[in-house]
């Protein structure tokens, strides 16, 4: 078992390594000086020539890409070229808010899934399964911007029961942040409860056709224990990698929500620097994001022989 | 007059949607402590007839009509509490698929204990006690760290015995074992069956046990019962049956045995060599880790073999002892670490590329699954025709004819614009093998051809295939695992064990006075030779 | 009974698009960009079928020419990620070797990005246009496409029926073309369904968020987006965008459904 976790783990660096690589030469690739790029239209002489410098632009291209490297190992991504903040702080204030709609909205919406995923799979062609299969359908189809606008047209506009804009950050007054956060978490968790549910149900399908589960009701178990001790554990598994991966896609697509809510998160602000091309505010987010992915999967993987001890012998 | 523990009168199961009639009628009885046998073909609704009995027949099928009376009990109406009571406790079933019959989540000893739990409400010590006392009777070494492992950590025979062994702790009054063995190979087949009769004697549990496989019923079952789709057509003690079957669908399953054949001419030594295969080693390359590269296996071990014009060589040998890949070798789709493979004289390795180009054609190759060895996207006169590509000047229609002369030959004439999704299993297999014969090779490998047919099929193909190399007299060699085939079928065998030869010789000599412990225990192990001595007593 | 609702459902609402598609070429009932501030934020009526936004411009000229363009957005994309995909997973799954080993070093450190983000990485680099968000979403997408595709070849590589064509003597090549190819196409059908109803998603997403399809140009998405202002005094802005996304995906994951239940490789015998 400790062999396969090393292995992941050694696994993943090659990776992070290829993502930083990428995210340096992305911003290369835009013509022209990339001092210049950076700092943008109405930068001066002096602060391009500072810039020069300090990124050292007139080194070898790989010794720059090792410095940068080093730098953002030590969490110094720089400065943004709109506002002067730290990136990384910045980054890491706004994380906050995304962290904790994402994290709520995922958790809540894997366990609607599991249960209404086993349900149905359990009473396949039943009305029961077509009404879970239809709603999981339907909500595909539904882009989760949208949803959030009729939401918020419902619940803030016509009933005034929420508020409409703006946000407090949790640490100041975790009552009011609430207030401010049910519309958006609502929104991502039916979201993404179609895709893990269809997933969950099809995985259940079919694990159920299998003989160990005639022979766990062959020795006479009831059925509740048949479904969670023997259907549940083996369903699970493949639902739980897609877990990982919405987590990561989530932490990305999260823009559109902030933006619906106005939030300030870390999606917004991607956005917002790629409008107005600040560019290292979008080379520290990509890479926060993308690093974050990498983790994300690597802990779904040592997490997976809990559930497939196949999977834990190299 | 004590009542029989099993009584099965009437039973009748239907499809859910078409209302098809699946199992007309069956009338049953199963004395306590009895051995009967349910044989019968895929389609005969042997298996359907034993689920129906605890009740759990799959989602979309019912049993319609019938009375089950277990123990003195209607089982039939039984609330579903009550029957849960009746499961594994009285009523204990062992499944056919070693793969897929324990969970894989979970230790082997939490799948033990948990009958035992449910049913006797046994301590955790007592549980534990039990189960490593009912693994070692089912011989599986070290049992105590056997229970903290999972199933993909065991062979598969050693699955169906861990899996014996969790029924058998409940020491149910019925045993009802459904194709326990035909997934393993023939000595691990051997070695659970032996255990299965031996415990259920001991207990005194009755068994049911469905089979496809004659020799098994012969030397483990008093009573049969045969099913011919969805009927019962015969039923009576076993050796009666066996030596004078009343029902002729009965016969003929008896009479699809494989049976030597006294007809099979002598090779005499001076013929063409066609095929030499000398001091053959493969290696399989361990899967290449991040750190280290795991050490070279050797699949084959210096094997020399050799096959004349017009003979058939029979490659027996267990699952695992390299004989597939041997047979691949043979026609260099498999490379050799070292040795030499000869056609007709030529290294197969350094031939030139028009050589190479007619050993093509000259060499050809039927496969086991005949599911899987025809191209699902093309039609069967383009299948046929394949290796006919690589003849130069062959013009389309001649193509065409030699296609229709070949399908012809095998029993499928005008079939070349099917598809193999439209045909049966057997059908399949006859269009392998026309695709085989097609460029008229001089040597045909055949890798278990009929390992995945009916018994009925099976007989059919093998005279197929026997007729076809009598007429045209290409070399064979004949992959399998099952000896009574190669009692019927071949001149000389060659037995494999973990890579090396370790007996060869005329087939009748070889199976009259085996020299190797080995060959001993395979032909002692192989249940249809046994069917073959009851049958000429 | 399942596969006939879908297939008539899907059939429907995808047959409505391109209608409505084939329509807007020759006759919108407005111009779509014509500005009449005369008048704005119009509710619907009959003159108006969607009514009219803060420009007072027609809503439902504006729906029409957004289905146009999105669609022929996906319709790039899909074409581009599905023929260049195919053609990495195939040399990928087949060759193996260092082949495989490159390509999915780099399909896989793309995959590291999660979603839309690279897409907005790109779009960055690129600049704002139709063109980048075919390109952006493409790259996005590809990797996607070569892990299926690399998957099903090497599913179909081991089946029997490719031993025996090289058995006969046929070349790799000629294998990969007569026998894989048309045995990996169902999977990649079902695929590049799905996948014309995520870039149609992504797109309408990134168009919202204002890095899509450049104004005035309308996508669903950019309607979207500017109808926030005026939630409370015009819902029906937010409203009717939103309903053509909708039927868009049900229609083409109904009809991708329906193809999946008629290819499925788990063909009864």
């Amino acid at each position: 078992m400790l062999g396969y976790a090393t292995k992941r783990l050694l696994l993943a660096i090659p990776t992070l390594f290829l993502v930083a690589l990428i995210v340096f030469f992305l911003v290369r690739l835009i013509p022209g000086d990339p001092a210049q790029v950076m700092l943008g239209e109405g930068a001066s002489q002096q602060a391009i020539a500072a810039l020069h410098a300090q990124l050292g632009l007139d080194k070898p291209v790989p010794v720059q890409f090792v410095s940068w490297l080093g730098r953002a190992l030590t969490g110094d991504l720089g400065t943004s070229s709109i506002t002067g903040q730290p990136v990384g702080a910045l980054i890491l204030s706004r994380f906050q808010v995304t962290a904790i709609v994402v994290l709520v909205s995922i958790a809540l919406a894997t366990l609607i899934a599991i249960i209404a995923g086993m349900i149905a799979a359990w009473r396949q062609h039943s009305q029961i399964d077509l009404a879970v299969l239809g709603a999981a359908s339907f909500i595909l189809a539904i882009p989760s911007f949208w949803l959030g606008l009729l939401l918020l047209l419902l619940f803030g506009v016509t009933l005034h029961w929420l508020p409409v804009v703006g946000y407090v950050p949790f640490s100041e007054s975790p009552s009011a942040a609430i207030l401010f956060l049910i519309l958006p978490i609502t929104t991502l968790t039916i979201s993404e409860t179609g895709v893990l549910t269809r997933m969950m149900r099809s995985s259940a399908i079919d694990v159920l056709r299998l003989d160990y589960v005639t022979h766990a009701r062959a020795k006479g178990l009831p059925e509740r224990t048949v479904l969670a001790r023997h259907v549940f554990p083996n369903a699970f598994a493949p639902t739980m990698t897609l877990v990982g991966l919405t987590l990561g896609r989530c932490f990305g697509g999260i823009a559109v929500i902030e933006t619906v809510f106005t939030l300030p998160g870390l999606g917004r602000l991607m956005v917002d620097s790629v409008l107005a091309r600040d560019y290292p505010v979008v080379q520290g987010c990509l890479l926060f994001v993308a690093a974050l992915y990498v983790l994300v999967n690597l802990v779904v993987d040592l997490l997976y022989p809990l559930f497939d001890p196949r999977v834990g012998l190299s | 007059m004590t009542e029989p523990l099993l009584e099965i009168r009437g039973l009748r199961i239907v499809a859910d949607a078409s209302g098809t009639v699946l199992l007309r009628e069956l009338d049953l009885t199963l004395g306590r402590g009895e051995r009967l046998a349910i044989v019968g073909e895929s389609g005969s609704g042997k298996t359907m007839a034993t689920r129906a009995i605890p009740g759990l027949l799959a989602a979309g099928v019912h049993r319609d009509v019938g009375s089950i009376r277990f123990d003195g009990r209607e089982l039939t109406g039984l609330s579903g509490g009550d029957l849960r009571r009746i499961r594994g406790a009285g009523i204990g079933m062992v499944f056919q698929e070693p793969m897929t019959s324990l969970n894989p989540a979970l230790s082997i000893g939490r799948q033990l204990a948990e009958g035992l739990k449910l049913h006797r409400g046994l301590s955790d010590e007592e549980i534990e006690r039990r189960s490593i006392d009912m693994l070692r009777r089912v011989r599986i070494a070290d049992p105590e760290g056997c229970l903290k492992r999972f199933p993909h950590e065991f062979s598969g025979g050693m699955r169906q015995r861990i899996m014996l062994a969790s029924v058998l702790m409940l020491e149910p009054k019925l045993l009802i074992a459904d194709e326990p063995t035909t997934a393993l190979d023939t000595l691990s087949q051997r070695e659970v069956l032996e255990l299965m009769v031996a415990l259920t004697r001991e207990t005194g549990t009755a068994l049911l046990l469905i089979t496809h496989d004659l020799g098994l019923v012969a030397q483990y079952t008093d009573r049969v019962l045969v099913l011919e789709k969805g009927v019962m057509v015969e039923e009576g003690r076993t050796a009666e049956v066996l030596a004078r079957p009343q029902h002729p669908y009965t016969a003929r399953l008896i009479g699809s045995l494989p049976r030597p054949d006294g007809t099979r001419s002598a090779v005499s030594k001076d013929d063409n060599v066609v095929l030499s295969i000398k001091a053959a080693v493969i290696e399989y390359q361990g899967a290449r880790g991040l750190l280290r590269s795991s050490l070279a296996k050797r699949v084959i071990d210096g094997v020399d073999l050799m096959v004349r014009e017009g003979e058939i060589v029979a490659l027996v040998g267990a699952s695992g002892s390299g004989k597939t890949t041997l047979g691949r070798a043979a026609l260099g789709l498999q490379p050799l670490a070292s040795g030499t493979v000869r056609f007709e004289g030529d290294d197969i390795a350094t031939m030139s590329r028009s050589r190479r180009s007619a050993f093509r054609r000259d060499a050809q190759l039927v496969f086991q699954d005949p599911f899987s060895s025809l191209a699902p996207h093309l039609r069967i006169g383009e299948i046929v025709g394949a290796a006919l590509r690589h003849i130069p000047k062959m013009t389309a229609a001649e193509r065409r004819a030699r296609v229709a002369e070949v399908l012809g030959e095998v029993g499928l004439p005008g079939y070349e614009a099917r598809r193999p999704h439209q045909m049966s299993g057997g059908q399949r297999q006859r269009v392998a093998i026309a695709r085989a014969i097609a460029s008229e090779p001089r040597l045909v490998v055949a890798d278990e051809p009929v390992s995945a047919l009916d018994l009925t099929i099976q007989h059919q193909v093998i005279e197929l295939l026997r007729r076809l190399q009598r007429e045209r007299g290409f070399a064979c060699l004949f992959i399998t695992h099952d000896l009574a085939v190669v009692e019927q079928v071949a001149d000389r065998v060659v037995v494999l064990e973990q890579g090396r030869v370790i007996e060869e010789g005329q087939t009748a000599a070889v199976f009259a006075a085996p020299r190797r412990d080995y060959t001993r225990e395979l032909l002692a192990a192989s249940p249809a030779l046994a069917i073959n001595e009851l049958a000429s007593a | 009974m399942r596969a006939r609702i879908h297939l008539v459902l899907g059939f429907g609402l995808v047959g409505l698009l391109v209608s409505v598609i084939l329509v807007s070429f020759v006759w919108l009932p407005y111009d779509p960009l014509a500005i009449d501030l005369d008048h704005t934020l119009a509710p619907p009526s009959l003159m108006h079928w969607f009514g009219t936004d803060e420009f007072g411009r027609d809503v439902a000229s504006r729906a029409m020419l957004g289905a146009r363009i999105s669609s022929f957005i996906a319709l790039q994309t899909v074409v581009i990620t599905i023929v260049a995909g195919t053609l990495f997973g195939l040399i990928a799954g087949f060759l193996r070797g260092w082949t495989e080993r490159l390509v999915m070093t780099v399909s896989d450190a793309l995959l590291a990005f999660p979603g839309i983000l690279l897409a907005l990485a790109l779009i960055a680099v690129i600049g704002q246009s139709r063109h980048s968000i075919v390109i952006a979403l493409g790259i996005a997408y590809l990797p996607s496409v070569i892990r299926v595709v690399r998957a099903a070849t090497l599913s179909i590589r081991e089946r029997e029926f490719i031993e025996a064509s090289r058995a006969s003597g046929d070349g790799a090549l000629y294998t990969m073309w007569r026998h894989v190819l048309p045995n990996v196409l169902p999977p990649v059908l079902i695929l590049a369904t799905s996948l014309f109803g995520w870039v149609v998603l992504s797109e309408s997403a990134l168009s919202f968020l204002g890095v899509g399809v450049p104004a005035p140009i309308p996508t669903w998405g950019n309607m979207l987006s500017s109808a926030r202002p005026y939630m409370a005094s015009a819902s029906w802005l937010s409203i009717a965008p939103g309903l053509c996304i909708v039927a868009t995906l049900l229609g083409i994951n109904m009809l991708g459904d329906a193809l999946r239940d008629r290819l499925d490789p788990r063909e009864a015998n």
